[in-house]
């Protein structure tokens, strides 16, 4: 019985122990804090464009992308002065045997 | 400045408005969250995210309820969040503790937390009331933290459960019925002589 009173005293003032709480502060330079951690929070979210916020990589990727098209345009050139020559001697040819059928002709003459 | 023109000033990405919302909310906010979460470095980070979401969602505000409303809303449902993912953790430790690994859980941080805004004399009784406190279900949790660490009127707490007043003095009701089952099982234990 006396143990059970006991028990009793110790859950009320375990429930009373609340009474005159004081409000728990922040530490200090809580604003300072906040602002540091949104600032690391927001400057990585570009999402899926993030790679263009990196301003090197962008330049390294535009410079790539300015060799790979200059190559093109020379090689490109460099086909067709080929594809030119080329030509050009199929049309020797071509003159040559079939461009000048009177050529023959004198075997027509008797 | 109103609380009109601070929420105007918000809505408008005024620095110096977004400062003094911290300044002035920053302790209320932080109270709750470590009435909730029982943990200092848990409670900081909590009302650090709190802050975050306001200013992130401060143009969907539509002024319906207080600001401090508003606040102690999404300082409660952070805080919860936050309890339930310790939770699963704490579950994760077990099957891992099964599975023969040592780590322990950030969980067991709590076990011995005591307010720092508690009386000296009261200290060892708090103890044990917190433990008892952090075995309630989230809504008796959520009502007896903010009338008894954070000292709201259960109006304003209604408001911020988005309840009625008489569903506050229920849960309140059955939160001390709980606390009283919890800490005599307790005090059975370890006071038995």
């Amino acid at each position: 019985m006396k143990n059970e009173n006991n028990i009793e005293n110790k859950i009320n003032q375990a429930l009373n122990s609340l009474e005159g709480i004081e409000s728990a502060e922040v530490k200090s330079f809580f604003y300072t804090r906040l602002q540091a951690r949104m600032e690391n929070e927001i400057a990585p979210s570009y999402g899926r464009f993030s790679i263009l916020a990196n301003l090197k990589l962008s330049l390294a990727m535009l410079a790539i992308f300015f060799v790979f098209n200059l190559t093109s345009i020379v090689f490109l050139t460099e086909s067709q002065d080929i594809d030119s020559t080329t030509t050009s001697a199929i049309d020797e040819f071509s003159e040559e045997y079939f461009s000048n059928p009177n050529v023959y002709d004198y075997l027509n003459e008797y | 400045m109103s609380e009109n023109q601070l929420i105007l000033a918000l809505k408008e990405g005024s620095d110096s408005a977004f400062r003094n919302l911290v300044e002035t909310y920053q302790n209320r906010v932080y109270n709750t969250c470590l009435g909730l979460l029982q943990n200092e470095s848990d409670a900081e980070e909590t009302a650090q995210d709190v802050f975050i979401e306001v200013h992130r969602s401060i143009g969907a505000f539509r002024g319906e309820s207080k600001l401090s409303t508003w606040l102690y809303r999404i300082a409660t449902t952070k805080s919860l969040e936050l309890i339930r993912k310790n939770k699963r953790q704490k579950r994760f430790a077990f099957l891992q503790s099964l599975a023969g690994s040592n780590e322990t859980s950030d969980s067991l941080k709590q076990a011995h937390f005591v307010h720092p805004g508690i009386e000296m004399e009261q200290k060892e009784n708090a103890k044990a009331l917190f433990q008892a406190i952090g075995q309630l279900p989230e809504t008796q949790k959520v009502a007896f933290t903010l009338h008894k660490i954070e000292g709201l009127a259960y109006q304003q707490i209604s408001e911020i459960m988005e309840t009625s007043v008489s569903s506050v003095e229920s849960l309140m009701f059955r939160a001390r019925k709980n606390l009283q089952k919890t800490l005599k099982g307790y005090y059975e234990k370890n006071f038995k002589n």
